[in-house]
């Protein structure tokens, strides 16, 4: 019986994040990651941005030192607008891995 | 507080208001009103107001109430009771129409001002109610 | 967990606790509106919550309940129907965005907690 010859090693696996973020977000350069280029690292710096900004004038609201309700209102709508736009994004981009992965089996 | 400056503006001008009507209900209320010939005759009330501004707050306030000045009218009624020797008695300094006419303005301020109260308090519930569904 | 005691929520429900407090007694000022003597009381927690969030460590919000100055009056009473009716008014508007602003909060968590 001739020996099985060895099994060659899988391709090292990408972090995510490398997949995802060829070039900025939506950008032209980038066409490597199945997600078409979202840079993920960037989108949660600003989610963040966007929640930090929406809790400082909530303080300010608790204190009563918040002259214009607005300010808040919108600030409040922004954060949560955000928040479920980059939690869609990572949804689509799992289940297209997700099919991806699917396909090469 | 940027919005709540308007609904203290406006409540103090509800309060102007009221003091106003409160008296013009006392002058209206004595407007027959006849005391003995030598004692002062009944003055009507008039309602001084005045304009406060103390940085973010600002509004009308009432800074005194004084009585009307002058001579009053004398009339000639025997059968007053109050009437001296002579038949002559001192009428109160009560002008029925311009009193009358004073309350008209004294509640459409009042309801004017509430008005404004409300307003104010729907543009607050409007800017709550952004991106709610 | 840190997403549901950090300082804004903490903040946030302290005022909603003052504001609920300055309604009963604004209320309690209105049913006194005629009665003798009575001297219109004043709730403040706004100063005590400022320095609370101004000093890092943690630090609990009083409220301070008052009587309001006095003015001159036929009978003693000190209650202006509205003044209290303005307090009233603002108390209640400031309760409904504090209420908005704990719902953001909740909102997105739950967001983020349940991907949809």
């Amino acid at each position: 019986m001739t020996p099985v010859s060895p099994i060659s090693a899988f391709g090292s696996i990408q972090p995510i994040t490398d997949t995802f973020s060829a070039g900025s977000a939506g950008g032209v350069g980038g066409a490597k990651g199945v997600t078409g280029g979202i840079n993920f690292s960037d989108a949660l710096a600003k989610v963040q941005d966007s929640l930090d900004s929406a809790d400082q004038l909530s303080q300010q609201l608790a204190t009563g030192q918040l002259t214009d309700v607005h300010d808040f209102t919108v600030a409040a709508n922004k954060a949560q607008l955000a928040v479920q736009l980059t939690v869609q994004l990572r949804n689509q981009a799992l289940s297209a891995f997700q099919e991806i992965m699917r396909m090469q089996i | 507080m940027g919005m709540f400056s308007a609904l203290d503006s406006s409540a103090s001008g509800t309060k102007v208001s009221r003091i106003w009507l409160d008296a013009i209900s006392d002058n209206v209320a004595n407007v027959n009103t006849t005391r003995p010939f030598e004692e002062e005759p009944f003055r009507a009330r008039l309602v001084i107001a005045q304009a406060y501004e103390n940085g973010d707050n600002r509004g009308a306030m009432v800074t005194g109430i004084t009585r009307r000045e002058g001579e009053p009218e004398v009339t000639f009624d025997p059968t007053n009771p109050y009437a001296n020797e002579a038949g002559y008695v001192k009428r109160p300094m009560v002008d029925l129409s311009e009193e009358m006419t004073n309350m008209l303005i004294a509640q459409r301020s009042y309801q004017a001002n509430l008005s404004v109260m409300d307003r104010v308090r729907d543009a607050y519930k409007a800017a709550l109610s952004i991106g709610v569904k | 967990m840190q997403i549901f005691t950090d300082r804004t929520m903490a903040a946030l429900q302290a005022s909603l606790t003052g504001e609920a407090q300055r309604q009963r007694v604004t209320s309690d000022n209105i049913a006194n509106v005629n009665t003798p003597g009575y001297h219109a009381k004043r709730v403040d927690f706004e100063s005590s919550l400022a320095r609370a969030l101004d000093r890092k460590a943690a630090s609990t919000v009083s409220i301070e309940q008052s009587t309001a100055e006095p003015w001159l009056s036929l009978n003693g009473n000190t209650v202006s129907l509205e003044a209290e009716t303005a307090v009233l008014v603002k108390s209640g508007l400031h309760y409904e965005a504090l209420v908005s602003a704990v719902n953001h909060r909740f909102t997105v968590t739950s967001t983020a907690i349940g991907g949809k």
